[in-house]
């Protein structure tokens, strides 16, 4: 099994993950749960990337040109060690950016670096080094992290796992009522970190 | 009157508030900013950027320029770094100045510090060089607003992997 993303147009594209196929089974329906998942995925894409390793053989060297550019000797690179980092802003935004039921997607809110990365995975304009997705082996290491959150909800005992633990409390602290969604107000708290990061300067 | 009493609040709010203060003094993120903050003000600063005011560095004067070919020419007793480019405003000549930043972390302030260190091989400190340069317009300590995204990110990331953590009994 893996997980590749998916082209919308040559400046946009997405990963989307089922997270009841990345686990093989029932999934904690909670915020904080796809929110922990999701970054695992961005650490696992990111360290793969940096590391000049691609889901499919790739060129493994720059062009001329760009090796003999300022920007590229700025940025300390070296002809054979292709990562797709120079300032680091691609990948570093690179972001859970919708997570809903059991689908989390990763992409960017900012259209410059998701049309950066659409043209890096794709191959539009440069050459393909497709970095946008999950192998078998990683898949399998993602399974083992979450493998005490995802035991509690396939074995039809909700209310223990420790996301749940903190939703519990997230609803007693803003003092929600039992039918109110916790993991809305914790989703909230997330987002606004997010917000305060994209609002000001 | 009728009264709700709460159990175990104040442990509950203290775990809860154990995950934020973890994220925000976390070693490992705290050594993220800053080495992902001095990383960003030398390779931009070389690539001729002046982050604090989101532009490109104040040109060069054509006699300073004419110098710089010169000391890349190899005929000067300057030693150019290798990729200082004489007609660009990078604040390179031999990358002493910029090579020398370093981080420092004070995490009971919640404080970290960029900045020169040391003495260059003309005798001069590089945070001499440093003021002296921002007298003269050329600035570079400090931080775009994506570099300030980029920072905020670091710690959203840092939370997100502590979620899982914490509760764990």
């Amino acid at each position: 099994m893996s997980f590749r993303a998916t082209k919308k147009s040559k400046d946009e594209s997405y990963l989307d993950i089922d997270l009841k196929e990345l686990f093989g089974g029932k999934v904690p329906d909670n915020s904080s749960f796809r929110q922990a998942v999701g970054q695992e995925i961005l650490d696992t894409i990111k360290n793969r990337t940096l590391s000049g390793k691609f889901l499919a053989p790739a060129k493994g060297s720059y062009s001329e040109e760009y090796v003999e550019s300022l920007e590229f000797q700025a940025a300390g690179k070296s002809e054979n060690d292709v990562n797709l980092k120079q300032t680091g802003d691609m990948l570093g935004f690179m972001d859970v950016v919708k997570e809903t039921g059991s689908n989390i997607r990763i992409g960017w809110s900012d259209s410059e670096d998701q049309a950066k990365a659409t043209n890096h995975n794709f191959g539009i304009t440069v050459p393909k080094r497709e970095f946008m997705g999950l192998t078998g082996k990683e898949i399998d290491r993602i399974r083992s992290k979450f493998k005490d959150e995802l035991e509690i909800v396939q074995s039809d005992e909700p209310g223990k796992t420790s996301v749940d633990k903190l939703s519990s409390f997230v609803r007693g602290e803003f003092g929600l009522g039992g039918d109110q969604s916790s993991e809305s107000v914790f989703a909230s708290l997330l987002s606004g970190l997010r917000e305060a990061g994209d609002g000001e300067g | 009157m009728a009264r709700a009493k709460i159990k175990n609040l104040k442990s509950v709010i203290k775990n809860m508030e154990k995950v934020f203060e973890s994220t925000k003094e976390s070693k490992r993120a705290l050594d993220d900013v800053g080495e992902f903050i001095t990383d960003r003000i030398v390779k931009e600063t070389r690539k001729g950027k002046d982050l604090v005011n989101e532009t490109r560095q104040l040109p060069l004067s054509d006699g300073y320029k004419k110098w710089r070919r010169k000391v890349k020419s190899g005929d000067s007793s300057v030693e150019p770094s290798p990729i200082m480019r004489p007609n660009v405003s990078h604040l390179t000549l031999t990358g002493e100045l910029l090579d020398s930043l370093k981080y420092s972390i004070k995490k009971s302030k919640g404080l970290i510090t960029i900045e020169p260190t040391g003495k260059r091989e003309d005798g001069k400190s590089n945070a001499n060089v440093a003021t002296d340069l921002a007298n003269r317009g050329r600035v570079f300590l400090g931080l775009d607003k994506r570099g300030v995204k980029r920072v905020r990110r670091l710690f959203l990331d840092e939370l997100r992997r502590n979620i899982n953590k914490f509760f764990k009994k």
